[in-house]
């Protein structure tokens, strides 16, 4: 400014001008900071909307391509798969809370159930754990295409109605939001492949004490898609629940334990649960910790299931859960969870030496997806 | 420019390896993730210390990458 005074000072009443002309506009068109606010956010958020609706025609692509591959249909799938993008549960009504833990499974189990059975339809080369892993993997798209909509609401809404205020708030969460798509990506990958996730960590830790236990005495079917493996450690029977694999399913662990406290009776005097928790920023992936109480995410079905029968029965709770991030929770499992699995199954067996005296019997849930663990 | 976004993104993808145990001699080997790959199942590679058969697939992970190079990876991503 000073330069352009010195080289034209007649430029000076212009200058004046325009700065008069400025403030007055400040002064009757207050918002107008605000404006250029709102422009700049919504087009960065336009921008990572853009990025969102590539990853979720990029996962309902691979959903289509593996259906095909895997399920060899006689038609394309791919309307068919549209269709189950826009599937949708409604949860029961709360205004009345009693019993809606078994109204709630009831709507999740037919859920999962009309789901399943249409995968089977598009897919009659796949075997059974096959079209639980392209069901897992529908589910991704679901997830995916949620996201993307419900993005692409407030993203719209705040532009319709210029409020800043609803486009800052969406603007705030939009890291959180892409860390979450990009795992969706990448868990799409995962299920495609049938490879396994870092929630399967319970799984795999019971697993793991399974084979260090050595000699099997049985293993039967407790609940649908859900396993008991009986071994015996340290002269102490126990019932090691899980979901079977190798496809993608959590089973219903709830019902499981509820069952073999049913028919065992008394004998029960420890309940371990096993499960991926969310770990909190600047905690280390894989790192396991051990507490009390029933370690189990989800709606909520199972863990209230299993506290149900636990507290009627008087059986103490034990929990043991391995952090990670909720990107590496649907992503390909990586080494320092794997790895914690072998940590857990050590710290098992010294808990249930420790905790339960011989001859008595100890139920070990291990709790997760189980694609890509047989 | 979904079409810049969609270069610029082009897949990266994580690939696990899959880490196998010699019944025979008991040493572990690894390598990348076959379809139909699974933890527990007798895959059908041979061992290649002992040529065992029935090898067991005891783990599917994503390696995680060593300490020195991750520092040296972020240094020369840092811009001066």
């Amino acid at each position: 400014m000073v330069i352009l005074y010195q080289l034209a000072p007649e430029f000076t009443s212009l200058i004046w001008l325009i700065w008069v002309a400025f403030i007055m506009l400040m002064i009757f068109y207050p918002q107008l900071g605000q404006r250029f606010q709102l422009e700049a956010i919504l087009r960065d958020i336009g921008r990572k909307l853009e990025r969102i609706r590539i990853y979720r025609d990029e996962v309902r692509n691979k959903t289509v391509e593996t259906v095909k591959n895997v399920g060899k249909p006689s038609f394309d799938p791919s309307q068919e798969i549209d269709k189950l993008m826009d599937f949708f549960m409604i949860p029961p009504e709360s205004m009345d809370p009693f019993g809606i833990v078994y109204k709630l499974e009831h709507i999740i189990n037919i859920g999962e159930g009309e789901l399943e059975s249409q995968v089977r339809e598009m897919s009659p080369q796949a075997e059974d754990y096959q079209v639980k892993t392209l069901s897992n993997l529908v589910d991704v798209s679901r997830g995916m295409n949620m996201l993307y909509r419900i993005v692409r609401h407030f993203y719209l809404l705040g532009r319709k109605t210029r409020n800043i205020y609803l486009v800052a708030q969406l603007q705030m969460l939009m890291p959180q939001i892409m860390e979450i798509a990009e795992a969706f990506r990448h868990a799409a990958n995962a299920f495609s492949k049938g490879q396994p996730i870092g929630d399967g960590v319970g799984v795999l830790a019971a697993a793991k004490f399974v084979k260090g236990a050595g000699r099997v005495n049985a293993t039967y079917e407790v609940a649908k898609d859900t396993i008991v493996t009986e071994v015996e450690h340290d002269s102490r029977r126990v019932l090691v629940v899980r979901a079977a694999g190798p496809g993608g399913s959590v089973g219903r662990p709830g019902e499981g334990v509820k069952k073999l406290i049913e028919s065992n009776g008394d004998a029960v005097k420890l309940i371990i649960t096993i499960d991926a928790a969310l770990k909190l920023e600047g905690d280390e992936s894989g790192k396991v910790a051990e507490g009390i109480g029933v370690a189990i995410g989800g709606p909520g079905v199972d863990k209230f299931k299993i506290e149900e029968v636990a507290k009627s029965k008087g059986i103490p709770v034990y929990a043991i859960v391995i952090y990670q991030s909720i990107a590496e929770a649907i992503t390909p499992m990586r080494e320092v969870i794997a790895k914690a699995a072998d940590k857990v199954a050590d710290r098992i067996k010294k808990i249930i030496s420790e905790k339960v005296s011989q001859g008595a019997t100890v139920i070990l849930a291990g709790i997760g997806n189980t694609v890509g663990i047989g | 420019m979904g079409q810049q976004i969609r270069q610029k993104l082009h897949l990266s993808t994580i690939q696990p390896l899959t880490y196998l145990k010699c019944p025979s001699c008991g040493t572990n080997h690894s390598r990348g993730f076959q379809d139909g790959d699974y933890i527990f199942k007798k895959a059908e590679d041979k061992c290649p210390n002992c040529g065992g058969q029935g090898m067991e697939i005891v783990g599917i992970y994503v390696p995680e990458k060593p300490q020195a190079q991750q520092t040296e990876v972020s240094k020369t991503s840092e811009k001066p």
